[in-house]
């Protein structure tokens, strides 16, 4: 009974306790609300922060003007509204409302943006759109600094049109722009817009050759950082031990990702960069070619973003496109299984304006995609410069799965990831051993050398933690993927001679 | 029982081949495959915008499959699609206003089931006849009168439909200044026509206007204010340089103005710096009012120099100014009668006048100091029998800069 009266009295005094701190809680939340706001530096919106959210590739061609010399800061400002005046135009025509019009354009080029989205709206009509590049001269600017004149040529860029949400089409758009900006309440606004002419695209049919032997390759991640090549600790001592193992099996050419996240998004870090240049010096030194996938992770493919994959792509390829150790580019490893979530029409699109830009930057190196399997293989055929496919289907069916892929297409095909996993524990039906995984490679490199096949195999190492985001958290997935490698955490699998005497 | 299946069987066999039927009617047209030769546009020329959107016929079509048609059509401000239209026997698209009031490129492409089957560009041009309105931004909106300043004037003229004028249109710039109208001839480049128009080397009121066939800007107006002044003289004013504490003196300037005559604009701020041979500095400031400020100051209560400079911060600055102030008062008269009061006074001024009540005088007396203000020209003080033993004592006596010193016999 006293126990009792012991724990009714702490339940009562508990729940005293929680109810008042709540209390509190909720009126500290509505006076932080209240407070928001009242900072008097907010008025002016000076300090707003800028996220990259549209970052197309501006080049500025003059801004020698009659008027008045621009600043370096106002040329940025302008530069900044200028674009947003079409990211918001973009976004209203794609989404059919308003929203960022007012701010972005005077009143008269307001009711000329409205009264075309309001025609399309009528006409269940969505354009989604982006400009992709900007060549701006400036024309003029006045002494007193509120109005700018700019002709700006070669907007390049791509809409699709949705009518009752199904698409309707694509096109690219190669298009010369006067525009004439006014400053009213701190804000660049269109006054005037002009499409001058209407340029030709640029279109790129040259393939580029895979100028290399036969390809004998392995995906490369580092025995303790899987999924992170470029991590700080990847140190000169790791790859230079890593190459000369890979030189040991006699193979020419590796495999490497480059993260989206990891490198910085639309933003490069430097030091990443550094590091990708640091593991290409190596693979030089070791005679090893690199394929660099990039875009490892990335998973949005939408419209809105793709000038901030066009910038983060720039800095990675314009950084090492003339390093002699490139091998080709792989825009984005297996993106035929986001087909499904994303839809295979705008995944694609997504890949196609990717390929140009990287063929933009870099006209030398072949670009290619890692399609998943052979079906998807084709996809984009006419884009790519040669055809990259994994295979983890039966390596029976590999020789005839391959002429096929061979007899369709007049590009080179590479087979960019094969491989069988050694684990035969807890979580597996009928896993595979070290001397099943020997046989599959016996007859792989059977078939290779027969058909003359490029290869990649996958992987070097057995991984001790594979991250959630490549396998799942599922441990028969986990285990699977974590026995990829022909050297253990102790020694080299029976695989490893037989890849080094081939 | 049978016989209910055997309807229902048949019900189903009839709905079947109806949704059958329906679907291969649907397709009777999609299946259609469209050639290029089917449909024709008759090519859009070059032509002036329009608020009543333009129709183009079509020179060949098929009136079966003219529905399955689109004809993407992008503008300046942005794409749309347009559907066919089929009206007395004739295939026609019509484009929008929203699409043809806008100057500048238009790119159509006639389409059909993914395919293109023509495309091409049309110019749509600004309507010269009906001219709107020319906006005119002046600026910057003050200047300076001297020889490096300028302002700016830009035009742009419009068209009804807000469009921009091509190149070369011909326009008239003018500015009036005191009477005197500049007019130029500009033309238009890139949709807009400029010109600098310098400063006047006198102030006042720059009138801007710009003017075009029938059609006119707003007056837009620019204010010339004068240059930086020059170095200007102060003078002082007064009725007196006795040092009273009671009068106030005039600090004045000349009239200030830039090295072009103009008047320095009203309100211009001067501060007059004044020190004085006492070790004092101390300020007065005042606005000028058609170039000229005023400013007072007390006199001091005791006889010093003043040294006093005119400054317009960060400009000019003036001379110095001597000022001399003496003193009132020759002698100061003192009595101390038989009950321990001593008295000052009267204290009189350079007319033997009675000075201003309330001027301290301060008598030192032991390791004391006493201050007592004037009433009718004297000061009072008693000495209190009980904290002072009776004796002969020396006081100093100060006022109005004079000092004096009486001994005293305390009782």
């Amino acid at each position: 009974m006293r126990k009792n009266k012991l724990l009714y009295r702490s339940f009562i005094i508990l729940a005293f306790l929680s109810i008042n701190a709540g209390i509190i809680y909720g009126i500290s939340q509505v006076m932080a609300y209240l407070n928001t706001g009242a900072d008097t530096s907010k008025m002016l919106h000076l300090d707003l922060k800028r996220t990259n959210y549209y970052v197309p590739e501006v080049n500025w061609i003059s801004t020698t003007n009659p008027g008045r010399p621009l600043e370096p800061a106002n040329q940025q400002k302008i530069e900044q509204d200028y674009l947003d005046a079409w990211y918001v135009k973009n976004l209203a025509l794609e989404n059919n409302n308003f929203d960022g019009i007012y701010d972005h354009y005077t009143k008269s080029a307001r009711e000329k943006v409205t009264a075309l989205i309001q025609y399309n709206t009528n006409e269940n009509l969505h354009i989604k759109s982006t400009t992709l590049s900007h060549h701006i001269t400036l024309e003029f600017y006045s002494a007193d600094g509120t109005i700018a004149v700019l002709t700006d040529r070669n907007v390049t860029g791509i809409e699709k049109i949705y009518r009752n949400n199904q698409f309707l089409k694509d096109q690219e758009f190669n298009e010369d722009y006067r525009i004439i900006l006014l400053l009213e309440d701190g804000f660049w606004r269109v006054r005037h817009f002009e499409k001058l002419a209407v340029n030709k695209t640029v279109t790129n049919d040259k393939t580029i050759p895979l100028e290399t032997g036969l390809i004998k390759g392995i995906n490369y991640y580092p025995q303790e950082h899987p999924w992170d090549t470029f991590n700080e600790k990847v140190d000169s001592t790791i790859l230079t031990n890593d190459f000369n193992i890979i030189k040991d099996l006699n193979l020419n050419t590796i495999r490497v990702f480059v993260g989206y996240d990891d490198f910085g998004k639309a933003t490069v870090n430097d030091i990443k960069l550094k590091r990708l240049e640091t593991l290409l010096d190596h693979a030089h030194k070791a005679d090893v070619k690199v394929m660099i996938t990039l875009f490892d992770f990335y998973g949005d493919y939408d419209m809105k973003n793709w000038t901030l994959t066009n910038k983060h792509l720039k800095s990675v390829v314009s950084r090492v496109k003339d390093h002699p150790a490139l091998l080709a580019w792989d825009i984005k490893n297996e993106p035929n299984l986001d087909f499904e979530n994303r839809g295979e029409e705008k995944v694609l699109s997504w890949l196609s304006q990717t390929i140009k830009a990287v063929k933009k930057i870099d006209s030398i190196h072949p670009v290619t995609i890692g399609w998943s399997n052979t079906e998807s293989a084709l996809k984009l055929e006419k884009e790519v410069d040669f055809i990259s496919y994994h295979y983890y289907e039966d390596v029976d069916d590999l020789s005839a799965a391959h002429k096929a892929l061979e007899n369709q297409t007049a590009k080179p095909v590479v087979l960019q990831e094969i491989g069988l996993p050694s684990y035969d524990g807890l979580w597996t039906l009928n896993g595979k051993d070290q001397q099943d995984q020997a046989e599959f490679y016996k007859q792989l490199l059977d078939t290779q050398k027969r058909d003359r096949i490029n290869y990649l195999f996958w992987t070097l190492y057995d991984f001790d933690n594979i991250p959630t985001d490549v396998a799942g958290s599922l441990p028969w997935r986990k285990n699977k993927q974590a026995h990829f490698g022909i050297i253990d955490a102790t020694s080299v699998k029976p695989a490893y001679l037989l890849i080094k005497n081939n | 029982m049978m016989k209910l299946y055997r309807h229902i069987t048949i019900f189903i066999l009839i709905a079947v081949t109806a949704i059958l039927f329906s679907c291969t009617e649907n397709k009777a047209i999609t299946a259609v495959s469209i050639s290029e030769n089917d449909f024709k546009i008759e090519l859009p020329k070059d032509q002036i915008v329009t608020n009543n959107g333009i129709r183009v016929p079509f020179t060949t079509y098929d009136k079966k499959t003219y529905s399955l048609l689109d004809v993407v059509i992008s503008g300046t401000y942005g794409t749309t699609v347009l559907k066919t239209q089929l009206k007395d026997e004739q295939l026609s698209v019509y484009i929008p206003k929203e699409i043809t009031q806008h100057a500048g490129m238009i790119e159509w492409e006639l389409m059909a089931q993914q395919k293109t089957l023509q495309k091409g560009t049309f110019q749509l041009l600004p309507n010269l006849k009906k001219l709107h309105a020319i906006e005119n931004y002046a600026g910057p909106r003050s200047i300076i009168a001297n020889d490096r300043d300028y302002t700016m004037l830009v035009s742009i003229p419009i068209d009804h439909l807000d469009n921009l004028l091509p190149d070369h249109t011909p326009l008239k710039m003018s500015y009036q200044f005191k009477g005197t109208i500049t007019n130029s001839n500009k033309q238009i480049e890139s949709g807009f026509a400029w010109q600098r128009i310098p400063a006047p080397q006198s102030t006042g009121r720059l009138i801007t206007g710009s003017t075009m066939e029938s059609i006119s800007s707003k007056e837009l107006v620019v204010d010339v204010f004068p240059d930086i002044p020059v170095s200007f003289n102060i003078t002082k004013d007064s009725n007196h340089n006795y040092a009273d504490g009671n009068e106030l003196i005039t600090l004045k300037t000349d009239q200030i103005k830039d090295p072009y005559g103009n008047v320095l604009t009203d309100g211009t701020l001067v501060t007059f710096y004044i020190h004085d041979d006492l070790g004092n500095t101390w300020n007065t400031t005042a606005s000028t009012v058609n170039g000229y400020a005023f400013a007072k100051a007390l006199h001091p209560q005791s006889p010093s120099t003043w040294t006093v400079k005119g400054v317009i911060t960060g400009m000019v600055e003036s001379p110095e100014l001597d000022i001399k102030f003496q003193s009132i008062i020759d002698q100061i008269p003192v009595s101390i009668d038989q009950n321990n009061t001593i008295t000052i006074g009267p204290l009189t001024s350079y007319l033997g006048q009675i000075i201003p009540d309330g001027i301290p005088v301060t008598l030192k007396f032991k390791d004391q100091e006493i201050t007592v203000r004037t009433k009718n020209g004297m000061a009072r003080h008693i000495f209190d029998q009980q904290f002072n033993e009776s004796g002969n004592y020396e006081v100093m006596i100060t006022t109005l800069g004079k000092s004096t010193v009486k001994r005293i016999e305390l009782r």
